[in-house]
C-alpha cells in the first residue's frame, strides 16, 4: 500500500545534467508541459479562425479572456491591461495544473512549494519592483495608511511591514496548502477501503461504501478546490499589482 | 514529505520557468491578439447592425408616414368625387322632376280649360234645351205654340234667378 505522501513523490523520466546541475525531467515537469500545452492549445486551437458567431470550442477561451479582463479592469483599472497577459497565465497554469492534477494517477505540481513560492517570489519581486519605478521613494508611504495618528503608526508601519512582507509566503503556502491537504485527505480515506477489507473481510469491504462515497463528494469539493485557488492566486496577483500602480 | 526534500527544486524551477514562459509567450504573442481582434470585430459588427437597423426604422417611419399620408389624400379624392357625382346626380334629378311637373302642370292646365270651354258649352246649350223643353211641354198641355222669343226670355230670367 502506498502511503499518502507517496502521491508526491518526484521521480526523474530523463535525467538530465547540465554542468554538475540537475535538471532532470521529472513527472512534475511532464505535469507542467502537459498543463501549458492543454491551457495554450484550448486558448489557440478553441479561437481558430475566430468566427463571428463562435462554437462551443470558442466560447471557452473567449469566456476565459473576458473572465480575467473583467477581473483585472474592476480591481486595477485601465492601467492593468499590460499585465493582462500575465495574469491570464497565472490563472490558466495554476488552474490547468490543479485541474490536470485531479486526474487519478496524475501528478500535481501545484502540491509543490517550491514551485508555488517561485511563482509567488516572483510575482512578489516584480511587484516591488514595479511599485518604486513608478513611485520612487514614495511607494514606501504604502506602509503608513492615511489618516492615522502618528502615535498609532509606530505599531502600523511594522505590521503593515511584515504583511507585506509576508505576502510571497501566504500565496504560495494557501496554494500548496490546499493542494495537499486535499490529495492527502483523498488518499486516506481511500486506504481506508483495502484497509477495512483486510480487517474485516467481506463485511468490511461492505463498510467501505461509505469511504468511497466520501471520497467521490471531496473529489467534487476538490475540483472546486482547484478552481477556486487558481482564481484566489489570480485575484491576489491583481491587487499586489493594483498596489504597485495606485498607492492609496 | 517529498515537497521538503531540495534536490529537485532547481529542476522543477528551471521546468516552471520552461513551461510558464512558453504558454505566457503562445498567449501573449498569439493566442490574446487573435481573441481581442475577435471580440473587437465582434462588438463593432454588432454596432453597425444596431446602427443600419436604426437607419432602417427611420426610413421605415418614413415610408409608413408617406403612406397614410398618400391613403388620407386618395381617400379625400374618393370624398370629393363621391359627393360631386352624388350632387350632380341629384341636381339632374331635381330638374328632371321640376320639368316634369311643369309637363303636368300644362297639362292640368289644358284640360281645366278644356273643362270650362266644355262647361260653358253646355250652360249655354242648357237655356236651348231648357226653351225648346218648355215649347214641347206647352204644346202637349195647351196645344198651341209658344212664342219662342217670349219662352227664351223666360228661361233666361229662371236661370238668372238660379
Amino acid at each position: 500500500m502506498a502511503g499518502p505522501l507517496e502521491q508526491f513523490e518526484i521521480q526523474s523520466l530523463i535525467p538530465i545534467v547540465v554542468g554538475g546541475v540537475d535538471i532532470s525531467f521529472t513527472n512534475s515537469a511532464a505535469m507542467m508541459v502537459l498543463a501549458s500545452a492543454v491551457a495554450g492549445g484550448l486558448m489557440l486551437l478553441g479561437i481558430g479562425r475566430g468566427a463571428m458567431v463562435p462554437g462551443r470550442m470558442q466560447l471557452v477561451p473567449e469566456m476565459l479572456y473576458q473572465f480575467v479582463a473583467d477581473l483585472i479592469r474592476d480591481i486595477v483599472g485601465a492601467e492593468g491591461r499590460r499585465y493582462f497577459p500575465l495574469v491570464l497565465t497565472i490563472f490558466l497554469f495554476i488552474l490547468a495544473g490543479n485541474l490536470l492534477g485531479m486526474i487519478p494517477f496524475a501528478f500535481t505540481f501545484t502540491s509543490h512549494i517550491i514551485v508555488t513560492f517561485a511563482l509567488a517570489i516572483t510575482i512578489f519581486i516584480g511587484v516591488t519592483v514595479l511599485g518604486f519605478v513608478r513611485h520612487g521613494a514614495h511607494y514606501l508611504t504604502l506602509f503608513a495608511p492615511g489618516g492615522v495618528s502618528k502615535y498609532m503608526l509606530i505599531f502600523l508601519i511594522p505590521i503593515e511591514l511584515m504583511s507585506y512582507l509576508v505576502r510571497p509566503i501566504s500565496l504560495s503556502v494557501r496554494l500548496f496548502a490546499n493542494m495537499v491537504a486535499g490529495h492527502t485527505l483523498l488518499k486516506v480515506l481511500a486506504g481506508f477501503i483495502p484497509a477495512l477489507y483486510v480487517g474485516l473481510g467481506y463485511a468490511g469491504a461492505a463498510v467501505g461504501v461509505l469511504p468511497l462515497a466520501l471520497i467521490t463528494a471531496l473529489t467534487g469539493l476538490e475540483l472546486l478546490i482547484a478552481v477556486l485557488q487558481a482564481f484566489v492566486f489570480a485575484v491576489l496577483t491583481c491587487i499586489y499589482i493594483n498596489d504597485a500602480v495606485h498607492l492609496h | 514529505m517529498p515537497q521538503l526534500d531540495p534536490h529537485s527544486f532547481i529542476s522543477q524551477i528551471f521546468w516552471l520557468i520552461v513551461t510558464f514562459g512558453a504558454l505566457y509567450w503562445v498567449l501573449a504573442k498569439a493566442a490574446l491578439p487573435r481573441i481581442a481582434q475577435v471580440l473587437e470585430d465582434r462588438r463593432r459588427a454588432i454596432e453597425q447592425d444596431l446602427e443600419k437597423a436604426e437607419k432602417f426604422k427611420t426610413a421605415a417611419t418614413a415610408t409608413l408616414a408617406g403612406y397614410t399620408d398618400a391613403l388620407a389624400g386618395a381617400r379625400r379624392k374618393a370624398q370629393d368625387g363621391l359627393r360631386a357625382t352624388a350632387e350632380k346626380a341629384s341636381a339632374r334629378a331635381a330638374e328632371a322632376q321640376a320639368k316634369l311637373a311643369a309637363k303636368l302642370a300644362d297639362e292640368v292646365r289644358a284640360a281645366e280649360t278644356r273643362i270650362a270651354a266644355a262647361h260653358k258649352r253646355a250652360e249655354g246649350e242648357l237655356d236651348g234645351i231648357a226653351a225648346e223643353l218648355a215649347a214641347s211641354v206647352t204644346e202637349r198641355l195647351t196645344g198651341a205654340r209658344a212664342d219662342q222669343a217670349r219662352l227664351a226670355r223666360a228661361v233666361k230670367e229662371a236661370a238668372g234667378e238660379r
